[in-house]
């Protein structure tokens, strides 16, 4: 009678795996061999890498994407929504006055203030997630504008906690 | 079979009975949600059986219950439930752990499980098209009915079991997909390719699951609202089978269509809801999701700080 415990099958699977086919370990010893060769690569960002300036980030957006106006540039009501937004999303990691927080940088630095809307947008939807900033594309980019439009409303002094309106 | 019998052989998977039914369970789960206080909004996709690119913000938790009624042509009705624990570890790196359950009318209700879950992105920068590694561990008894993933020659035949028999079936199962995701002008679109294979000598099964789904209003409003449409996203699943290494066709497999729609509450709080009808003589006629979550933003923060607190 065929022994179906647990242990049983385990064991069968390990002889499975690593013994009796060398079809199979070969091909599980290649899938294994890839991934740790795709992770530990300096290639991969994942794991160990200092994180670069955030301003060296926004000077990376291609061409193309820094000529973008923000559709929503002189609109209060964008601006409102768009700290609501920021609320919701961005506060928890870069603090609600946008100070910074931890390892999240302050998004009323000079670098942030000064780039452009359109490679403000471009990050957001790239995101960096060596640094732990997730990609927003989630978002739709009319939202990601009215993000925008709130940082960049907010003067770049740290006592100021809310944007000028 | 005494029930003390039947406990051990059953093992873990198998053996914890349940004296109440899990229905009262997400009652009391909205409730716990609800009175919870956060600021933070969750930002889930509707999907049930579809993964998105989407991985989980890094340090946050989110913890959610996902019922599904089904009803096989006749078969007694089932209540599956699944509850879900996401964690994000990186902004390229989340785990998930999941406990099972169902409830079998006029058969009785029992713990079905667990399953162990890790998405990787491999790329660093989103692109127009985003991978994700899947893998995940299951170690499940034949009695579950939560349909998180449809593979090989699943069927409505395997709901019409009897309790009694099928949960001495154990399934020490790994899952492995292939998550590719796109968000182009509001919209989502999300494929899985499945492949799963129980460990004990079983052929690799297939499956496949596609989403696609979009908000009501792709702008926010000014002010803080619940029922915005902004709030609300819809969207459509299919999923269904592919057959097994030996034969990999669409003959005798089961297929789903599922509308889907998500609401974001404020507070972290998600809801939405999937009714999902059957396209094959082999899938089940008629199924209900529906699921509930809250996220915990900076949970790994705070339990940092409480362990470096003693």
């Amino acid at each position: 009678m065929p022994d179906n415990s647990f242990d049983s099958i385990d064991f069968k699977v390990s002889r499975y795996m690593l013994g009796n086919s060398t079809k199979t370990s070969s091909w599980w010893h290649q899938v294994i061999i890839a991934i740790l060769v795709w992770f530990g690569h300096p290639g991969f960002n994942g794991i160990g890498f200092p994180a670069p300036a955030i301003g060296g980030r926004f000077s990376n957006a291609p061409a193309g994407t820094l000529s973008k106006a923000n559709p929503y540039a002189s609109d209060k009501a964008a601006l409102l929504a768009g700290e609501k937004l920021y609320q919701r999303r961005c506060a928890e990691c870069h603090g609600r006055d946008a100070l910074g927080k931890g390892k999240a940088p302050s998004l009323i630095s000079p670098e942030v203030q000064g780039a452009a809307p359109g490679a403000l947008l471009w990050f957001l939807k790239r995101g960096a997630l060596r640094q732990g900033m997730p990609a927003w594309s989630r978002l739709p980019e009319q939202q990601l504008w009215q993000i925008i439009s709130y940082l960049k409303g907010i003067q770049p002094t740290p006592s100021r906690n809310s944007p000028a309106r | 079979m005494n029930l003390k019998t039947d406990r051990k052989a059953t093992g873990i998977a198998g053996g914890a009975s349940l004296g109440r039914p899990t229905g009262s369970l997400p009652i009391a789960l909205v409730i716990f949600l609800i009175l919870l206080p956060s600021a933070l909004d969750a930002s889930e996709d509707p999907y049930f059986v579809t993964y998105s690119h989407h991985l989980e913000e890094p340090g946050n938790l989110e913890i959610a219950m996902n019922p599904l009624l089904a009803r096989p042509s006749d078969g007694k009705s089932s209540f599956g439930s699944w509850m879900e624990f996401e964690y994000g570890t990186k902004a390229w790196w989340t785990t998930e752990f999941y406990l099972e359950g169902q409830s079998t009318h006029r058969e009785g209700t029992l713990f079905t499980g667990y399953r162990i879950e890790n998405r990787f992105r491999p790329l660093m920068e989103n692109h127009w098209i985003n991978p994700v590694l899947y893998f995940e561990f299951e170690h499940l008894n034949g009695a579950s009915k939560t349909l998180q993933e449809v593979v090989g020659f699943d069927s409505q035949e395997d709901l019409r079991q009897p309790l009694a028999q099928t949960r001495r079936e154990k399934e020490k199962e790994m899952e492995l997909r292939l998550v590719l995701g796109s968000d182009f002008k509001g919209w989502n679109l999300s494929e899985n390719f499945i492949a799963e294979k129980n460990l004990s000598n079983a052929p690799w099964e297939f499956g496949y699951a596609i989403g696609l789904n979009r908000p009501l209003r792709l702008s926010a409003s000014a002010l803080p609202c619940t029922f915005c449409r902004e709030n609300f996203r819809l969207g459509a699943e299919i999923y269904g089978g592919l057959g097994d290494w030996h034969r990999l066709t669409f003959n005798s497999t089961a297929h789903y269509v599922a509308p889907v729609v998500l609401w974001e509450l404020n507070r972290g709080v998600t809801a939405k809801i999937s009714p999902g009808f059957g396209l094959t003589g082999s899938s089940v006629p008629f199924l209900f999701r529906f699921g509930i979550s809250f996220e915990i933003p900076g949970f790994g923060q705070r339990a940092r700080q409480l362990f470096r607190q003693h």
